[in-house]
């Protein structure tokens, strides 16, 4: 009994740590605030439910993010075929769009996301994980599944990617 | 560096809101209740789990049967067949053998059967244990886990029977399922008397047809109920001299109480709610249950005070026994059946 009550513990200790920075994560890629936080907790509870049934092997922060990842992997797929039936049901050529309509840019941190937006998706995932949620760099291979010397490279990619883009 | 370091403070600034925060946890927490760890899926439904996952079920269906054929006849899976609860393979009887087999019917009739014939088995465990004479209090309480998990599949597979138009056999499945249980209601009220009930394992099982069958459930309920106030009453007329009037008359108002019950469960059954028109009944059959074994108290006790005092009593004839009987009424003891068959 008390075994079961821990466990309730631990993964509500984890949401309070952990919540922020799943979010971040899930926004900066889809960016869309009401989808992020759908997908945040679909996170949790898909990981409450993966512990049930097999037992949380790694630490419960590189489940969530693999988890989230995951779940970032469905949407897009989602999306894809969404909007393309769309624009097919309208006839419209599908048009790459980039994100330029929001012009009034009031605030310091919805300019910065706006450069966020620009980012490759993977450098996006590097800035985040080791300046944002401050992961090390063994984390992030563990948590993404890739070598070290990898997730290094990219960090370093990401950052001069950022700087550019600040900049120009 | 600057304009970098200025970027991430700001990035960092993105956060959940206090409600935001708030009902994502609230959500999140009522999905763990629901879905709790730990306690129901105990270590063997894991590793049944393991043995028998629902995506690849074909290929581990292949691989149990060549198990069991080449090396099934000494193997682990024959030996837990004859186990019993507390055995070491015990769990692999009931969480993999079964579980495997569960799966391996596929008509729907026959997994309803299946499932039938599990709680079945359970309750031949109870038998062999209570005649072994080492049945433990825990062993018990396993078994009535077991039988109320496979009593709410056995109803899942009888009710998808039922929908699928075959309610003959779904019928044929729990009417077995009650003999079955009759035969061993000796063995279970044996062991009621001690600190485990298990009144409840008798109730699970019966539960089921009330479920599955409401309608059939309450006939026959009130069929028995029927039957017992029938043969109270003639009890209690044919005694009527030899116990106190007090005590008659005491007797023949709680069988109109029970006729009232049977009236009100009437009622309920041309409104088609059979599940309170069985209610209704079964308290009816209870009512006139309890009356009889007051009455034959009474009959012993003036028993021995008619030995004291034998002429005096003999006189005391009733005159007014016609009277008070309560009528037999036919039109309530009428099954229902005819008036609403064309529902069906």
């Amino acid at each position: 009994m008390t075994n079961k009550n821990d466990i309730h513990q631990e993964f509500l200790k984890a949401y309070e740590a952990f919540s922020d920075g799943i979010f971040r994560h899930i926004y900066f890629r889809l960016m869309n605030r009401e989808r992020a936080l759908e997908l945040m907790q679909d996170t949790f509870m898909k990981t409450w439910d993966y512990i049930g049934k097999k037992g949380a092997k790694d630490t419960i922060k590189s489940l969530l993010y693999k988890i989230a990842n995951n779940l970032l992997i469905d949407e897009y797929r989602k999306k894809k075929e969404e909007s393309l039936e769309q624009l097919a049901e309208k006839g419209i050529v599908p048009k790459i769009a980039i994100s330029t309509e929001k012009i009034d840019i009031k605030m310091e941190s919805e300019k910065a996301l706006k450069v966020m937006e620009k980012l490759e998706d993977k450098y996006k995932e590097a800035i985040t994980m080791r300046y944002v949620e401050e992961m090390s760099i063994q984390e992030m291979a563990k948590t993404t599944g890739e070598s070290e010397n990898n997730i290094s490279v990219r960090i370093n990619r990401a950052l001069k990617q950022l700087k550019q883009l600040l900049n120009g | 560096m600057d304009k970098t370091k200025q970027f991430i403070s700001e990035m960092k600034k993105i956060r959940l809101t206090q409600n935001e925060k708030m009902s994502a946890q609230t959500n999140i927490i009522s999905h763990m209740e629901k879905n709790p760890i730990g306690n129901t899926t105990s270590f063997w439904t894991r590793i049944g789990q393991i043995f028998m996952p629902t995506q690849h079920k074909k290929a581990f269906i292949a691989i149990y049967i060549i198990i069991l054929v080449f090396g099934g006849s000494t193997g682990t899976a024959f030996a837990a067949e004859t186990s019993l609860p507390g055995d070491l393979l015990y769990p692999i009887k009931t969480n993999v053998n079964e579980e495997i087999r569960s799966r391996l019917t596929f008509s729907k009739q026959r997994q309803a059967e299946w499932e039938a014939t599990r709680i079945q088995k359970r309750l031949g465990e109870i038998k062999e244990l209570e005649q072994k004479g080492t049945i433990s209090k825990d062993q018990i309480e396993k078994i009535k886990a077991k039988i109320e998990q496979q009593t709410e599949k056995a109803k899942e597979k009888i009710e998808a029977l039922k929908t699928s138009g075959d309610s003959e056999n779904a019928e044929k499945i729990i009417e077995k399922l009650e003999t079955s249980l009759k035969d061993h209601e000796k063995v279970l009220e044996k062991l009621n008397d001690e600190n485990t009930s298990t009144q409840e394992i008798k109730e699970t099982v019966r539960d089921l047809k009330v479920i599955t069958f409401p309608k059939q459930a309450a006939e026959n309920k009130l069929e028995n109920a029927n039957k017992k106030i029938e043969k109270i009453q003639n009890f209690i007329e044919k005694n009527h001299d030899k116990m106190p009037e007090e005590s008659f008359k005491q007797a023949q108002g709680k069988l109109i109480e029970a006729e009232q019950k049977i009236q009100e469960g009437n009622a309920a059954a041309t409104s088609e709610d059979f599940k309170s028109a069985f209610e209704s009944f079964k308290e009816a059959h209870k009512m006139a249950n309890e009356i009889k074994p007051e009455i034959k108290d009474e009959i012993k006790s003036e028993k021995d005070a008619q030995e004291i005092e034998k002429p005096q009593l003999k006189e005391q004839k009733p005159e007014d026994k016609k009277e008070i009987k309560p009528s037999p009424n036919n039109t309530s003891r009428n099954k229902f059946s005819e008036d609403d068959s064309e529902h069906k």
